[in-house]
């Protein structure tokens, strides 16, 4: 197994395009995208890449993307016009999202149903749904909070939030056993890296929290999931082929800005911020499909652990975002509310956030190549909660606790009413 | 008039904000969340003791400028609650007399009360603009008056109440440069550090036993919000609007109420902040008290000027927070002074108690018991870790209270971090390295998975 901290540190050679920072904060990120330009502005290709954006729904424009490369390449740097080209091309470049696989190219717009594993727990008595036992059992509270947490907040309570480190605890031990290597990361990134992964960082649709700059140094973003941070610790790193796959976890929070007012999202299933288990593989371009099925195996076989019911889903081109070329989704049964929710999802980005941050392997020949780079949920605390809870609530009102999450529940095997949690009284007066 | 009798400085500019105390002026854009109790009163009765409070912390404030501020804005206070009385007597007076037009001297009569009116509402609308101002001042001065000190706290030099085996005198080098060696850390900035290897998992083996023993002293586990607003961070006392507050500020996503003095910040779930928040604004029973929670979380605070990189000053640390909240008057320093002993002797390595002297202690604290341990490098000692005695002073401001048959009574709150685990991972380093020892030991490595 390679340790991480053997890696070497690669000069970044002649690069195309400038990422749109202006504060790394100490960071050795590359300041530009190794493009593929034998693919990207060979003419041939742009029906190809063409369809590929089409059928993912991006906003990407390839042929002005080649025009803009054309125009470029004819100007000299001292030219008026070459910053402004430059800057329009540096925005097409990052709107043209990874190929896609070929297999999802023919779903169309649903997703291919994998598999379903476990079944609908049928209930002989009227189930609840989250909140409610949630409110029930004194283990969550959501309420007037906007004002002094902000929207969307909640407090885990009692053995809520035991269950919280029972399940972090279980997945990063199973991490371990299955050779990942834990990192500690930091939750504060700059926005070069936030944008390497294929993420937005900014306008109205932006799910990215960022540091008020008129406070803080700029370009500081808050961390939507650890992958960043992961891939971030590779930035400009050259590993040796036999060291790969490279297998990392993390455990953080994770901030994300979006927004949802739909019945379906109400609650903590679409929070602002969660405690999240993330996977994180670096491989050979060759490895990378069969990583993937892998990391998709040992979500299965954790969940599944968990006596809860799931489907695993292939998703369409227009469900990958910009970097992913391949994805699965796994959503658990939530009976409360009726519906399949996503808890975990795991990708396979290729080569689109290596070049981006530069992340490379020698062959055995002695060749430098881009890796690839695969990331995997392994637990998303809220989600994976209601999943649970609702799954394995009993008619007395109290839940039971899987058996795997015991032994770090001091033994105990039902989720009780959590009577040292006091009930709060709202004070209504100001005063 | 009376009012113009006033004198008084009148601020062109307002040089004031604050989400905890709203002015009436602000409230029309701004939503009042709260209304903080403000008993100066109540302290000026035992103004010495709040003169030597203040000047054992050191700190630059008259406490008779304040109090003349005070006195000023009671006056116009008063002088508001004059017109206002009058307003509301000329009212019916004048209604009463229109009902008899016919009267001698009816014109004369009705148009001396309605000039009256009119003038009386004239002064008290200006009144009121300028009062807002003289209020905001005054009252922010009164809210950034200290805590008193407990009966503990030394007033001229720490104080130190229990030790934990031998510190190793001898020098080492630093934490990060070991650290190097190891691969243990990757320091970017103070922002952004990683823990890898052994490191990585001395953090989550951290975590799991301070989660164990915690829960077995019958604390209740909580997952807080890392988030919390400004309302929140002025009531535990520190000041969002000032450049060295100790939260971070998020900027406004989605154009969503730009002037908003009530921002998001980030602090961190294991922080005072989060627990504060969580209880802002509520009452509870006095049976449910005393409360004993803790939460494993993150702690982020932004970045104090140090000359040389280390994980003593970084900007996210995993601590281990703690929030205990009695009935009022309740000490119960002896007991989690024992509770921090024992859970830092079961891990086997030097460690000291003090109680810090009041000038270094911060505004809201009253008491404060530092745990430290030895930096080989610096030659000095490092707090790890910490637990502050607040007594009512936050749960006042952030109205948390509890019914005592009729009466409301403000309980006492204690909050800390037994642990920052960043910090520890620094002295450890630099102990062990000193005795050729394993930053991972046998009881850590029971916790690790």
């Amino acid at each position: 197994m390679l340790f991480i901290n053997s890696l070497k540190v690669i000069k970044p050679k002649l690069c195309i395009r400038r990422l749109q920072t202006s504060n790394q904060q100490g960071w050795d990120v590359p300041t530009a995208i190794h493009l593929d330009k034998d693919f990207l502005f060979n003419p041939k290709n742009i029906p190809l890449i063409e369809s590929n954006i089409k059928s993912r729904k991006s906003m990407g424009n390839i042929r002005l993307l080649n025009e803009l490369y054309q125009k470029l390449s004819q100007l000299n740097p001292s030219d008026i016009s070459y910053e402004e080209v430059k800057g329009l091309f540096n925005e097409e470049c990052r709107l043209i999202p990874n190929s896609t696989h070929p297999d999802v190219f023919e779903y169309g717009d649903e997703p291919k149903i994998v598999k379903y594993i476990g079944a609908k727990r049928k209930f002989d008595f009227p189930h609840k749904e989250f909140s409610e036992i949630g409110k029930r059992l004194n283990l969550v509270r959501t309420e007037q909070l906007g004002n002094l947490t902000g929207n969307r907040s909640y407090y885990l309570l009692g053995q809520m939030a035991e269950l919280e480190q029972a399940l972090i605890r279980c997945f990063v031990g199973d991490l371990i056993k299955n050779n990942f290597q834990l990192l500690s990361v930091p939750d504060i990134l700059p926005r070069t890296i936030v944008e390497s992964c294929g993420m937005n960082t900014r306008g109205e649709r932006a799910q990215v929290y960022t540091l008020d700059p008129k406070i803080h140094p700029a370009d500081l973003c808050l961390s939507g999931t650890s992958e960043l941070a992961l891939a971030g610790y590779l930035a400009n790193q050259l590993i040796d082929e036999t060291e790969l796959p490279l297998k990392l976890c993390s455990v953080s929070r994770c901030y994300r800005a979006e927004t949802s007012s739909t019945a379906e999202e109400r609650g903590i299933f679409r929070v602002h911020e969660f405690t999240k288990v993330e996977m994180f593989v670096v491989s050979t371009p060759q490895q990378s499909d069969m990583i993937l099925e892998t990391i998709r195996e040992q979500q299965e076989e954790l969940f599944t652990a968990l006596d809860i019911h799931f489907q695993v889903l292939d998703m369409p081109p227009h469900d990958l975002g910009a970097p992913a070329y391949r994805k699965y989704d796994i959503e658990a049964w939530m009976p409360g509310r009726n519906i399949y929710g996503e808890i975990s999802s795991c990708s396979n980005c290729t080569d689109y956030q290596s070049r981006r941050l530069n992340i490379r392997y020698k062959d055995s020949n002695g060749k430098e190549r881009f890796v690839h780079t695969l990331n995997g949920t392994a637990c998303a605390i809220p989600r994976l909660l209601i999943s649970l809870i609702e799954t394995h609530q009993q008619n007395k009102g109290t839940v039971v606790i899987p058996e795997m999450l015991r032994k770090f529940m001091r033994d105990n095997e039902v989720i009780i009413r959590q009577k040292t949690i006091p009930e709060l009284k709202l004070i209504k007066h100001k005063k | 008039m009376i009012i113009y009798s006033f004198q008084f400085r009148t601020i062109n500019i307002r040089q004031f904000s604050s989400a905890l105390y709203i002015t009436r002026d602000k409230a029309q854009k701004n939503f009042a969340v709260l209304t903080p109790i403000i008993d100066f009163d109540e302290q000026l009765k035992q103004k010495d003791r709040l003169i030597e409070n203040i000047k054992a912390r050191q700190l630059p404030i008259d406490l008779n400028v304040v109090k003349e501020r005070w006195d000023f804005f009671k006056n116009i206070e008063n002088k508001k609650g004059i017109l206002e009385q009058t307003k509301s007597e000329l009212g019916p007076i004048i209604t009463r007399l229109m009902k008899h037009p016919d009267n001698e001297n009816f014109g004369e009569e009705i148009n001396k009360l309605k000039l009256h009116l009119k003038v009386v509402k004239e002064d008290l609308k200006s009144l009121r603009s300028m009062s807002s101002e003289v209020e905001e001042e005054i009252v922010l001065q009164v809210l950034n008056l200290p805590n008193s000190l407990h009966k503990k706290t030394p007033l001229d030099k720490e104080c130190e109440v229990f030790s934990y085996l031998e510190k190793i005198e001898s020098t080492s080098e630093s934490h990060l440069t070991i650290a190097n060696k190891k691969g243990y850390i990757k320091y970017i900035s103070p922002l952004h550090c990683y823990l890898k290897s052994d490191a990585a998992l001395f953090e989550r083996a951290m975590q799991n036993y301070f989660n164990e023993e915690l829960l077995n002293l019958n604390y209740t586990q909580f997952s807080n919000c890392d988030f919390v607003r400004s309302v929140v961070v002025e009531g535990c006392g520190s000041n969002p609007w000032l450049d060295n507050c100790e939260v971070f500020t998020l900027e406004n996503v989605h154009n969503f109420n730009r002037d908003d003095l009530n921002k998001l910040h980030l602090s961190g779930a294991s922080s005072l902040y989060s627990f504060m928040a969580y209880f802002t604004k509520h009452c509870l029973e006095s049976s449910h008290l005393p409360i004993k929670a803790f939460c494993l979380g993150r702690n982020y605070v932004t970045a104090k000027p140090c000359s040389s990189p280390s994980l003593f000053h970084l900007n996210q640390s995993s601590d281990i927070g703690i929030f205990i909240a009695t009935l009022e008057k309740e000490d119960i320093l002896e007991t989690v002074l024992n509770e921090a002993i024992a859970l830092y002797k079961q891990l086997g390595f030097h460690f000291r108690i003090v109680l810090v002297a009041a000038n270094k202690l911060k505004r809201a604290e009253s008491l404060r018991m530092s745990i430290e341990m030895f930096s080989n490098h610096l030659l000095s000692y490092v707090e790890v870790g910490y637990v502050s005695f607040y007594q009512d002073y936050l749960s006042k401001r952030l109205l948390f209270n509890y019914n005592d048959g009729k009466n409301r009574k403000y309980p006492y709150v204690v909050n800390g971090s037994l642990m920052n685990i960043h910090k520890v991972v620094g002295c450890l380093l630099e102990n062990k390295y000193l005795k050729k020892e394993h930053l991972m030991n046998d009881l850590l490595s029971k916790y690790a998975v």
